[in-house]
């Protein structure tokens, strides 16, 4: 892997999270028409999908050499594949329509068609219409250094300034610890064990008050362990995650402005990973599933040098 | 062994790298909705409990400000209908309350259409309406030739809706020494919905 491809690889995942602000635009304008319960019905299955990607291919071993330096960048991408059932929700008319109905509804993740109820006097309801997504992916450029006493770090890191006012910013921090337990357990114990946490915030897209739209936040910690044949290394892990999702947007549906916080509630799910990494000398590539209240995949590449990599 | 190893990494890289590159990115068509109201403020100053009090409303410039405010254009409008109609009463000073009961029409003036009653109101009390807005009761008549205006309005036509309050009855009758005077907004509130093409993420 040369320094272009590296280039290319760093444009390319760039280029998926600029895609994705510009899809915040249009998320912002979906939203705005609704409120309270409504809205946090269209955006679930976006919150639990950041949720689920963010608590992944966070190891890919869980060899860690206990003095030594390594030092690895990879770059993950983490999807979900959507089950129908995240396609709709049941909405409630909003506003002076009568009389109240409730309809299945695309969410944001739905049929880009509209969903349209007629009411009383021949009155209509419009829900809007979704991205119809089948998928949901981040890609993260994440760095893993280390060790000292069987401890490495791992950071993610982006920050993009679109240069639209109507984009914004978007980014991702997320620091976490991993500490090797085999070197407790002695030589002889047959497979490697680590354990750790990770903690990032990612936010995405700018409303038309200039916060951000949409800002995750998700916590992971849990035990891994991995066994090495020659270059193959499975690995696997449980651990407990959390994730949460702020959206804040105007509403102008009643024809006056109004500011809008949601809160979503925290996602606590227990997340079982089952993985697979090819471990070549400078080059690795990993591919892995996750089991959990939002099942997740992961695959990717990552490019290092040192002891215990 | 080491071949199909380093055939298997080269096949991820490049996997990664496509899906990075176009095949994630689908082109969606996705309805966006906008909903959002045209008022027109009414006054009544009246010494009979008969009288008419007429409003031109040019459509074609509302509904123009409204994707001007949402930053969509005609072209952009898939379609546009009635969600529902309310009033306030915005101004009353007198000392006693007054009852009223009539109808509300609106009629086509750019072209032959209507008219058509939009909602009747029966003993309304004119203060009862101050502070918040009363739902009116809609006539489909009155709806449908609204909608046909907004149906126009994409088509590329500019609708002139002549909006008539017709009152029948006022209890206790005005008279020159006791006219009825209050002035009030009726709102009719819409959706337009805008076809939009985004290209989003969806790599599987």
């Amino acid at each position: 892997m040369d320094a272009t491809t590296v280039r290319t690889g760093i444009g390319c995942l760039m280029l998926i999270l600029l895609c994705a602000a510009s899809a915040s635009a249009q998320i912002e304008d979906q939203l705005s028409v609704y409120t309270g319960a409504n809205a946090i019905g269209y955006m679930q299955p976006l919150a639990d999908a950041f949720g689920a990607d963010l608590n992944a291919s966070l190891f890919h071993s869980a060899e860690i050499a206990r003095i030594g330096f390594h030092f690895r960048l990879e770059f993950p991408i983490m999807g979900v594949i959507f089950s129908d059932d995240d396609r709709t929700f049941t909405a409630v008319t909003e506003g002076d329509f009568s009389p109240e109905q409730r309809v299945q509804a695309p969410t944001i993740i739905g049929s880009g068609e509209a969903k349209v109820v007629t009411g009383y006097g021949g009155t209509s309801y419009a829900f809007p219409g979704g991205f119809d997504l089948n998928s949901f992916a981040i890609a993260v450029p994440q760095l893993r250094i280390g060790s000292v006493f069987g401890t490495e770090a791992i950071l993610r890191y982006f920050s993009i300034n679109t240069g639209d006012v109507e984009l914004g910013d978007l980014g991702l921090f997320g620091f976490g610890i991993r500490h090797s337990v085999s070197q407790y357990l002695g030589p002889v114990f047959p497979v490697d064990i680590a354990a750790g946490f990770f903690w990032q915030k990612f936010k995405l897209g700018e409303n038309k008050d200039g916060d951000d739209l949409i800002s995750v936040k998700a916590f992971t910690i849990g035990v891994q362990a991995s066994k090495k044949f020659a270059v193959f290394v499975p690995y696997t892990g449980l651990s407990y995650d959390t994730s949460s999702m702020d959206v804040a947007y105007v509403n102008d549906s009643s024809g006056a402005e109004e500011r809008i916080d949601l809160d979503f509630d925290s996602t606590k799910t227990v997340h079982w990973t089952i993985g697979m990494m090819i471990d070549l000398i400078y080059l690795n590539a990993f591919a892995e599933y996750n089991i959990a209240g939002q099942s997740s995949f992961s695959f990717g590449l990552g490019i290092g040098f040192g002891v215990g990599i | 062994m080491k071949r199909y190893i380093s055939l298997a990494a080269l096949a991820l890289l490049l996997c990664a790298v496509g899906v990075s590159n176009n095949c994630i990115m689908e082109e969606k068509v996705i309805e966006i909705v906008v909903t959002d109201k045209t008022c027109q403020e009414m006054e009544e100053n009246h010494d009979s409990a008969n009288f008419v009090t007429p409003a031109i409303i040019y459509y074609a410039a509302e509904i123009d400000a409204i994707l001007d405010d949402n930053d969509y254009s005609r072209e952009d409008m898939h379609s546009a209908r009635v969600m529902s109609v309310a009033y306030i009463v915005t101004n009353f000073s007198h000392t006693h309350d007054w009852t009223i009961s009539g109808y509300i029409d609106v009629e086509r003036i750019d072209i032959s259409d209507g008219p058509a009653t939009l909602f009747n109101y029966t003993s309304q009390s004119v203060t009862g309406a101050m502070g918040d807005y009363v739902i009116a009761p809609l006539q489909e008549a009155g709806v449908e030739l609204i909608n046909r205006a907004l149906d126009d309005y994409i088509a590329g036509g500019n609708p002139v809706i002549r909006f008539a309050v017709h009152n029948g009855n006022v209890l206790p009758p005005p008279s020159p020494a006791d006219p009825i005077v209050f002035n009030w907004r009726a709102c009719i509130m819409i959706y337009v919905t805008t076809l939009a093409e985004v290209d989003a993420p969806d790599p599987f």
